[in-house]
């Protein structure tokens, strides 16, 4: 019966999954994998489809179709048992940025393809204009780091191609130990995962493995249309604004959606949304693709396995050289931020179909900052990278988390103790920011601050969102807090900024990163008593919103 | 007879549902069993309820040498929050530390209204103290004592009992801490401390702190509960003064121990930890080097390992949203049991699991209100469970209402008969169980090729052999009494204490002297705490560890060390050894790469005489020969099944499968192709015949 090997094969894929993805962060060298796990690992079908989406790989899953279907294409006829793919090309392969290397790799059995198995992870830095390759203001997609082009290492190649393509790459970037440790766990698990999973398939025998498959992805697709079309027809739209496109510091950029569900299909369509921009906002294809998956599954029943059947159901249409579908050599570098924006637009304008299902916007992007310390006398850089997490929205049902990274991304915090064992810093501050959550009869999360005295001079990168423009609440929510980010001088003088650029500090400065609360949902009216004064108690808002806001208790 | 103080030894396992009480006689071998009804609201009535009935059947008290109990008293109190009222003290500014925790969310990551689950400590319960420690031991900023005293003030007035205090760095200067462990004593004579320095010590601000409030969460709690057993055990006539709890990682606990406070959150699995200890006796009595351990009930599967007879552990959990970073056996527990539900969706594929019908309504054969298909109706469709089979509680089981209802929810909708239904049912949650056991060994470093399986739990023996044949493993091992499988794991435990201390240096930078100081110093202080515990007097065996990662890396390997001395030769092994472990768990190596060593461990064990599981009951039963037989459907063929109860089994040995025995607490299905036989101390033998076959070709 393949409805029972189906789940059985599910059953052993998603293992598989899981056992790669534990060992590539532990395994990885940078503070950004291990710490943040800032990376994915997923297994795909042998047409480049994704047939089972793990948590860990969501923000990157029509990322990986796109790059299976490209190696299908350029390689498909000559692709050998044992060859391993390299790239981190953002246009050819659709990788989000620059930044995260792709290593995928065929699966056989018996001579025939079976799939495919991949990672992407992020390095700290690939090269490019400034530390870290998080330009603010790049306009061109060759200042945000070096670029491998799909480039294939032959089976019983790969050690020597492997070596000799790194080599070149080390050259061309300022943490190479750290980077080629993670790029070396990549290639670790890609070919243990490659392994493993040409056995578990080779089990069922490939036709049936593969018959499997495709009714995995069309129970899925069914499962989908079924809940579109106990719908009845309709439709929802949405206008965000973001800060800026890091050039142009005073011109918005606005993403546009209109969202409509009818016979079983949803379609996305971007018309309206800004033209492709001179700055590093700019989100390759796929990665836009993913935002609005994240967003249609929000909706979807809890018991409905996710895969690239919801795709089948869903239409996105983005017109080419506009924000969300750029072309060559358009920066992309700062494409997760408006990564976070569609997926607010997107959900703002489903929340209007299904309102009892509705969210308010989030406080998106915690955004990155790299910290470059000046030492003098050693060659390699002390390069400190984080990024930060923010606060959901309030929903039908309940309060917005605080002080997660939200959506598809789900990073862990940096310990302060393994900061400052590693860097000379000194976190002197990190706590939730009262009132930053959008008030409402369901709050928006809270942001947190976190200030950094650095104990040498310093180069400090920071690119961030909603510092101008505040998270969205819905449904009579108010707007949540906008971000912040200040400098204080050793001499004590502050100086704001809009969040992005580059800064050179002295020795004994203070930078505080402030991220943006969430939206809040309803009328803040309707919130429960209750919950105005333990929020009162315990911070979460202060006296005087409790009372001009929430007309006391 | 003379009169010999250390004749019994007694252990006490506290379930949510039963209490067992088993006192094991060191002179004879034999054990004595008693079951009671566990008193939630104070578990020491139901123990003594036990002891006494226990008494009555000829222990005596003043011949009680050792009391050892398992307890959830901690586990509960955290599921069911509640704990004490606590304060937490930490750094001016770090109030993001408790607020944030780890950051992450667990569960589906596309639920846009997650919720991370309440915190234990109310924000306005959290405390600034205005000090700060470098990473370097240096001192920044003094501890401002004026100010501390009036915060203290103020958490006094709120009538809190205990204080959990984690401050930055503190593991390597632990003098902020004591100062304001003096300073809350001074102020509130009677309030409870745990310090972070004390409770771990160890790098990562998070995991420490959240281990600390944990500590101080439960620590009233248990101490409370430890002095009233304490009390009443000794109102009994019991004498001894060794009296211990069963630790999350094995090793027992001196109720001295307990009632001071520090390694409160080294209770938080005892609970299961019995279970674990006696899998680990089991398989040195039958000479496994490599264990599976599954505990079946009807909600969840427990799954362990143990390796060359030991149990594998964990250095860190995450229980209710908080980490518990002690050493905890590694026990995980996934959704499947004999109440997990099986639907088929919209889109016609066939679901099984994790949701149970539990023990209430529980499934639809139970006949008590359950509209489910679950495992067990499948498994009594097809005839492993028998039609008018007597659960425990009086239930019976119905095939014909097991029947309707498989044929109605799953069958129809798949468009399949009623039997493939059914054994589409166990397949898919056989291969779950299985995936699952590959996932963990694969993420332990565990081979799986050669190993065992040991089964306990009432649904295990239902399904243990198709889960082996999925693995390839051809031997599965049933222990006897499946439902004191925990208690008496207590009979077969040492006492063991765990240090651990961090070191964070990079390997060239070590001096071995250094290093070896500091093995030293936590060695004394296992002494100190043994003597504390009236045990010095035993043999105490040290062994020792050290935690090592590639620099840059963020997670470790613990590699045994020898006792002693620590030289620059041994660091160079220890070096070795590490890279061969890592090739091996990790898939890839860097013998050029530069190494850090973390942290030194120690673990300081006292033996204590031990039940023999192979031991009998002291009270043997009888049964005569039924000869009965029923069909059951295995892979798709109806086969005439010989259906054994226990005690016609020991009379018999061994049997061929097909073969049902029907335990007292559990059922096991002898699939065609194994074989199986009983023990001395009734444990079942099973092992694949075919696939033994297959090995001698």
């Amino acid at each position: 019966m393949l409805a029972v090997t189906a789940e059985k094969l599910k059953s052993n894929l998603e293992t598989l999954v899981g056992e790669m993805m534990h060992l590539l962060v532990s395994s990885a060298h940078s503070t950004l994998l291990r710490e943040s796990r800032d990376c994915s690992y997923l297994f795909l079908g042998p047409r480049g489809d994704v047939v089972i989406l793990p948590d860990d790989a969501f923000l990157h899953s029509s990322c990986y179709r796109f790059l299976a279907k490209h190696v299908l294409n350029r390689f498909g006829d000559s692709m050998e048992p044992g060859d391993i793919f390299v790239t981190n090309h953002p246009y050819e392969s659709g990788v989000p940025h620059v930044p995260d290397l792709a290593i995928i790799a065929p699966v056989h059995v018996r001579g025939e393809l079976a799939g495919f198995t991949a990672s992407i992870a992020h390095k700290s830095d690939v090269g490019g204009s400034v530390a870290g390759s998080a330009s603010s203001s790049a306009t061109d997609l060759h200042q945000e780091g070096f670029l491998i082009p799909l480039t294939r290492l032959r089976s019983g190649f790969v050690e020597t191609d492997y070596a000799f393509l790194m080599s070149i790459f080390a050259a061309n970037i300022r943490d190479p130990r750290s980077a080629l440790g993670d790029a070396d766990a990549q290639l670790g698990v890609t070919r243990l995962g490659g392994e493993r999973a040409g056995k578990i398939i080779e089990q069922y025998g490939l036709a049936t493995a593969i018959a499997a498959m495709e009714l995995m992805l069309s129970s899925t697709a069914n499962a989908t249309a079924e809940f579109f079309s106990a719908t009845e027809s309709r439709s929802g739209s949405a206008v965000v604004k973001m800060d800026s496109n890091g050039v142009d510091r005073e011109m918005p950029v606005s993403i546009s959606v209109q969202v409509q569900v009818a016979d079983g299909k949803c379609t996305i369509d971007f018309s309206g949304t800004a033209e492709q921009q001179l700055g590093p906002v700019n989100i390759p294809l796929p990665y836009t693709e993913s935002a609005c998956l994240y967003a249609v599954c929000a909706f979807l029943p809890p018991s409905l396995e996710l895969n690239d059947g919801v795709r089948d159901c869903v239409e996105i249409r983005c017109n080419e050289r506009t924000l969300v579908n750029p072309s060559y050599p358009a920066p992309v570098g700062a494409s997760t931020i408006t990564q976070y924006r569609i997926v607010d637009a997107v959900l703002e304008a489903l929340s209007q179909i299904w309102p009892e299902s509705g969210v308010a916007h989030s406080g998106g992007s915690g955004g990155a900052m790299t910290i470059l310390y000046h030492r003098s006398g050693r060659s390699d850089a002390l390069l400190q990278y984080e990024i930060f997490g923010t606060g959901f929205g309030g929903s039908a049902n309940s309060d917005g988390e605080s002080g997660v990274t939200v959506y598809g991304t789900n990073l862990s915090v940096t310990p302060i103790e393994i900061l400052e064992l590693q860097y000379p810093v000194r976190v002197e501050n990190f706590e939730l920011i009262p009132d930053s959550g959008g008030a409402g009869q369901y709050r928006g999360g809270l942001a947190y601050r976190r200030a950094y005295r650095v104990l040498t001079d310093a180069t400090v990168l920071r690119r961030a969102d909603r510092i101008r423009f505040a998270p969205s609440g819905i449904a009579g929510g108010a707007n949540g807090k906008a971000g912040n980010f200040t400098i204080t001088s050793s001499k004590g003088e502050v100086s704001q900024s809009d969040g992005i650029g580059e800064f050179r500090v002295e020795a004994g400065s203070i930078i505080t990163v402030e991220g943006a609360g969430g939206g809040g949902f309803g009328e803040a009216s309707l919130r429960l008593k209750d919950l105005v004064e333990s929020d009162r108690e315990n911070s979460f808002i202060s006296e005087i919103a409790a009372e001009r806001i929430y007309g006391g208790c | 007879m003379k009169s010999n103080a250390s004749r019994w030894r007694v252990g006490v396992d506290v379930g949510g549902t039963f209490t067992d009480v088993v006192a094991f006689d060191t002179t004879t071998g034999h054990f004595m069993a008693e079951k009671v009804p566990s008193t939630k609201d104070d578990p020491s009535d139901a123990i003594i309820v036990g002891l006494q009935r226990l008494v009555q059947r000829g222990v005596s008290t003043d011949e009680l040498g050792t009391f050892l109990h398992g307890t959830t008293v901690t586990t509960n109190a955290l599921i069911e929050r509640n704990g004490a009222r606590m304060a937490l003290l930490l750094t001016r500014g770090m109030r993001g530390v408790p607020a944030v925790r780890r950051q992450t969310r667990t569960g589906r990551v596309v639920d846009v209204a997650f919720k991370r689950p309440d915190p234990i400590v109310a924000p306005s319960d959290v405390y600034e103290v205005s000090e700060r420690v470098a990473a370097n031991g240096e001192v920044v900023s003094a501890l401002d004592v004026a100010e501390l005293r009036e915060t203290i003030e103020q958490v006094s007035e709120k009538g809190i009992v205990s204080i959990a205090v984690c401050l930055l760095f503190s593991y390597l200067d632990s003098r902020h801490e004591e100062l304001v462990q003096a300073t809350i004593q001074e102020i509130i004579p009677s309030a409870r401390v745990s310090l972070s320095s004390q409770v771990l010590p160890r790098v990562r601000e998070w995991p420490r702190m959240s281990g600390t409030v944990l500590n101080a969460y439960l620590d009233p709690l248990l101490r409370e509960y430890v002095e009233r057993l304490d009390e009443k055990l000794s109102a009994e006539g019991v004498r001894t003064e060794e009296r211990f709890l069963m630790q999350s990682g094995g090793g027992l606990m001196h109720f001295r121990a307990a009632k001071g406070g520090n390694r409160t959150i080294n209770t938080l699995l005892s609970g299961p930890a019995g279970g674990v200890n006696a899998g680990r006796a089991i398989a040195t009595i039958f000479d496994e080097s490599r264990v599976i351990t599954i505990d079946v009930g009807g909600t969840s599967c427990d799954i362990g390992f143990i390796i060359e007879g030991k149990p594998l552990e964990q250095t860190e959990v995450e229980v209710e949203g908080y980490t518990v970073a002690v050493p905890t056996f590694d026990i995980t527990a996934i959704g499947a049991g004999g109440g997990t539900i099986a639907t088929v969706d919209s889109g016609g594929a066939l679901k099984v699991g994790p949701k149970s019908a539990g023990a209430s309504p529980g499934p639809t054969g139970y006949q008590r209100g359950g509209m489910a298909a679950t495992v067990t109706d499948a498994n009594l469709t097809l005839g492993f469970l028998g039609d008018g089979q007597v659960f425990g509680d009086g239930i019976t089981l119905s095939r014909t209402a097991a029947e309707s209802v498989i044929q109605r929810k799953i069958a129809e909708p798949l468009g399949t008969d009623v039997r493939s239904a059914a054994n589409a049912v166990l397949e898919v949650l056989n291969t779950r169980m299985a995936d699952a056991i590959r996932l963990l060994a694969a993420k332990r470093g565990v081979e799986l090729d050669g190993a065992a399986i040991l089964a306990g739990g009432g649904a295990a023996g239902l399904h243990a052999l198709a889960i082996a044949e999925e693995l390839g493993i051809d031997r599965v091992i049933f222990p006897a009494q499946p439902g004191l499988f925990s208690a008496l794991g207590l009979l077969c435990t040492d006492v063991v204490h765990d240090y651990v201390r961090s070191i964070l240096k990079p390997w060239y930078s070590l001096d071995a002297g250094e290093v070896e100081r500091e093995f030293q110093a936590l060695q004394e202080q296992a002494d100190k705490e043994f003597q504390d515990e009236g045990l010095i007097a035993r043999s105490t065996e040290i062994s020792r560890s050290v935690d090592v990662r590639f620099a840059g890396q963020g997670t470790e390997l613990q590699i045994p060390a020898p006792t002693g001395p620590l030289t620059a030769a041994v660091l160079d092994n220890l070096a070795k050894m590490f890279h061969l472990e890592h090739r091996r768990r990790r898939g890839h190596g860097a013998e050029g790469g530069s190494l850090e060593l973390v942290s030194c461990r120690v673990r300081a064990t006292v033996r204590v005489p031990q039940l023999d599981l192979r031991s009998k009951p002291a009270d043997e039963r009888n049964a005569s020969l039924t000869r009965r037989t029923r069909q059951a459907v295995f892979d798709g063929e109806s086969l005439d099944t010989a259906v054994l109860s226990e005690g016609e089994f020991d009379r018999i040995k061994s049997v061929t499968g097909p073969t049902i025995v029907e335990m007292a607490t559990a059922t096991v299905v002898v699939r065609p192709g194994w074989e199986c036989r009983s023990n001395p101390g009734g444990a079942l033998c099973t092992r694949s015949g075919a696939t033994a076959a297959l090995v001698e070709h």
